[in-house]
């Protein structure tokens, strides 16, 4: 392993949103001040750590939901510590509680809230009054002892808990993602319209959106103080105007929060027996192209919306990798392919997605993204050894055979969470997201041919999602799909 | 495979926040609900709030998505949420106040209460709805009787003033649930519960209380007791966990905002769909 591997990637706000975080119009930038000032202090490697400490989230994860009476206060979260002198880990924590506070605390009314934890598992949880009072230490690492070189040292594995507490908000661009609730994030749901059912149905009715009211609700949060978000997502819209008012909106969306991640699903048409054809007014497609997707950070096309993206065709998975290339260099670091015609090993049967995340490699200081998504402002710095990596990967996945509607909504919103908890590690991400896919829609169709009794083709409403049926799927998905490094 | 219990839910919708469909879904859907949210009003957040901002829904337009509904076939309901909950006053320092416009209390007495099942208001409503106070729980029963007559078979009334045997620190909830035998004959099943008070002002809850009093009915339809023990308790963790965190955010001893106050409803998931008991029901 070439150099020392990044400790984080991107920071984010710790847990739950209960311990101070976005919504709170006192959180004043603990999150944007606060994030910043701790990623300003630079991560150390334990000394004498034999090996690469691995990467970590930034968040900690408890087995059960910490009480909040611990965490009342202040909680201040420990990070690896240059530690020169290893002694006892008290005096490392204190010493490094104490920088922490100072850097953070002026903000706070001298009272430090909850900020990142850059190591999971290791939680300094500051009680009471007094700055400097280290009251208590909890650790989920049992037996630990020793100085806290060598505990940082020994750390396992990077964790895949999947049962985090984890809080992120993220406004939804159409319709509303219980998904994410179940998975732990706080969602915000801005409708962009309001039918009576979707439209593959025979009848629908009800009312849209426009640009205005969708300004005036944003306005409400943001006259509140409460504009303070970890993830947009959006998904299918059909008017210009408002797609326009949402890249607004994303872009002082990151102003608040620099560290923000938009998942933009482009969602324009789709291909029928090798034909493409675009089921959004044509003028939207220049408004992705040179608006939205530049600040999106990921994006779940499938193949024709890539290839109209890209404005090249795609014939073979070598293909395919150059439009992922083209995508990322318009913005986002991670695109995935949701779905495409080429042909599967596996047989007709099957169906390939793709996916492609770009990180800056290997370097000691935080990763940032490739891209300066907050327009012309130029933040952060290029690392000059910060090499590209590239993960990209193959999935192949049972197709079913039915039309099914939402399922690139729920796509989105799980591959939000799984990227989420696995920040670089987008096979894992994919595995889990698709492997969910996969359980909800075979619980559908097995649900709707049942409904539609005597073999006759289910209808769009009984073709309907059964994602409340698929709750424990959703949250802890068995992996049925293995996703190849490519 | 379970049959699918459908609920139409025809509640206001917020942005940010925990109160109306939004305080609804999310409880209904992980307890197994299928729940269909006809969102009366899209709001930024609840008017608690310094600001907010939105659009509401008029009567044509709410027509208009129940007329997609029926047209496509799929109007088939086991259950309706917005006719149970009455939301119209409450009181506080013993002065009772109206927060939705007056004459609305005339629609509610004359159509809305005779076509529901459940209803769940306070005590003030429930002194609106029949017509008479409450001075005692003798009192009390009276109303819900005449609630009765009015049509709901299950009256729960969700807070009130009566004096707890506990203390101060309690407040009384009281239900009564009426079912007919085959046979004819009218049982009534009246229950008491006392329940600690949160030092906060909560927005939501009654929604989120009626939501899932619709789900423990369901799954314990002649049982009031338990149906009201679980729902009363997962209402104490949502509120407790509520009011922790809000007191961890709004630091310095401050008083929580609105926006801090807001029910932590995901965090509370595990205790929403199986609630520790925290509550004993007395059977009256």
């Amino acid at each position: 392993m070439a150099g020392p591997p990044p400790l984080w990637t991107r920071a984010r706000p710790h847990s739950c949103r209960d311990l101070g975080t976005a919504g709170s119009p006192r959180d004043a930038g603990l999150w944007d001040g606060g994030t910043s000032s701790i990623s300003s202090l630079s991560p150390s490697r334990a000394p004498g750590a034999s090996g690469s400490l691995p990467q970590r989230k930034i968040f900690t994860s408890f087995p059960e939901p910490p009480r909040v009476d611990e965490v009342s206060a202040a909680e201040v979260c420990l990070e690896n510590t240059r530690s020169t002198s290893p002694g006892p880990l008290k005096d490392t924590v204190f010493a490094l509680t104490v920088f922490l506070v100072m850097r953070v605390g002026k903000q706070h009314e001298g009272r430090v809230q909850k900020c990142t934890s850059l190591l999971p598992h290791v939680v300094i949880h500051i009680l009471g009054g007094g700055v400097l009072g280290l009251e208590r230490i909890f650790w989920n690492v049992p037996s630990c002892s020793g100085p806290c070189s060598s505990l940082l040292a020994s750390f396992p594995a990077p964790c895949d808990d999947s049962r985090f507490p984890g809080l992120w908000k993220s406004p939804v661009g159409s319709g509303m993602f219980q998904s994410c609730d179940v998975l732990g994030f706080e969602i915000d749901a801005l409708n962009s319209v309001q039918f009576s059912n979707h439209t593959g149905y025979a009848h629908w009715k009800g009312q849209v959106l426009n640009s205005d009211e969708l300004h005036e609700l944003y306005e409400g949060l943001k006259l509140n103080d409460v504009n303070k978000y970890d993830y947009v997502l959006t998904g299918y819209t059909r008017d210009k105007s408002f797609l326009a008012s949402v890249v607004d909106i994303v872009r002082e969306l990151k102003q608040q929060n620099s560290k923000l991640v938009y998942v933009c699903d482009p969602v324009m048409g789709d291909k029928w027996n090798g034909e493409g054809s675009m089921y959004v007014p044509e003028d939207l497609l220049p408004v992705y192209k040179e608006k939205v997707v530049p600040v999106a950070d990921i994006i779940t096309p499938n193949q024709f919306e890539a290839e109209l993206l890209s404005g090249r065709k795609i014939h073979s998975e070598e293909e395919a990798l150059v439009v992922m290339d083209v995508l990322h260099a318009m913005g986002p670091d991670t695109v995935v392919i949701t779905s495409s015609d080429l042909p599967s090993s596996r047989g007709s049967d099957y169906l390939i997605a793709l996916g492609s995340q770009r990180t800056r490699g290997q370097h000691p200081e935080r990763l940032l993204p490739l891209n300066d998504h907050m327009g012309t402002e130029s933040r952060g710095s290029w690392n000059p050894d910060g090499s590209v990596v590239t993960e990209r990967i193959r999935m192949e996945m049972h197709k079913v055979d039915a039309v099914f509607v939402g399922t690139g909504d729920l796509f989105a919103a799980m591959l939000l969470a799984w990227t989420h908890k696995h920040p670089n590690n987008l096979k894992v991400a994919c595995e889990k997201t698709v492997s969910a896919m996969h359980h909800v829609l075979q619980r559908t169709i097995k649900c709707a041919k049942a409904q539609a009794a005597g073999g006759l083709k289910p209808r769009p409403a009984q073709l309907e999602l059964r994602i409340v049926q698929s709750k424990k799927d959703i949250e802890n998905p068995e992996i049925v799909v293995q996703a190849t490094v490519l | 495979m379970e049959a699918e219990c459908r609920v139409l839910s025809i509640q206001s919708h917020v942005v940010r926040g925990y109160v109306g469909n939004r305080a609804a879904t999310f409880p209904l859907q992980v307890l197994g609900f299928e729940i269909d949210a006809l969102n009366s009003v899209q709001f930024s957040n609840h008017t608690g709030y310094a600001h907010w901002k939105g659009q509401v829904l008029n009567s044509d337009e709410l027509h208009e998505l129940y007329e997609g509904l029926k047209l496509n076939n799929v109007n088939k309901y086991d259950y309706v949420l917005t006719v149970c909950d009455p939301v119209m006053g409450d009181k506080w320092n013993g002065e009772g106040s109206m927060y939705v416009p007056e004459d609305l209390l005339p629609v509610y007495k004359e159509k809305v209460v005779p076509v529901a099942d459940i209803i769940t208001p306070n005590q003030f409503e429930a002194e609106l709805l029949s017509g008479r106070k409450i001075h005692s729980e003798e009192e009390a029963l009276v109303v819900m009787d005449v609630l009765h007559a009015m049509g709901p078979d299950t009256v729960v009334i969700t807070s009130s003033d009566l004096p707890s045997s506990r203390g101060s620190d309690y407040l009384i909830a009281l239900g009564s649930q009426r079912t007919r035998n085959p046979d004819g004959s009218v049982v009534t099943e009246r229950i008491r519960m006392e329940m600690h008070k949160v030092d906060a002002v909560f927005v939501g809850t009654g929604d989120l209380f009626a939501a899932m009093l619709l789900a423990w009915t369901h799954k314990h339809p002649n049982n009031l007791k338990v149906a009201c023990e679980k729902t009363v308790s997962a209402m104490h963790h949502v509120l407790q966990r509520t009011i922790k965190c809000a007191k961890a955010q709004a630091a310095g001893g401050l008083k929580p905002s609105p926006a801090q106050l807001e029910l932590r409803i995901v965090q509370s998931k595990k205790d929403i769909e199986n609630p520790e008991i925290v509550v004993q029901a007395t059977v009256l």
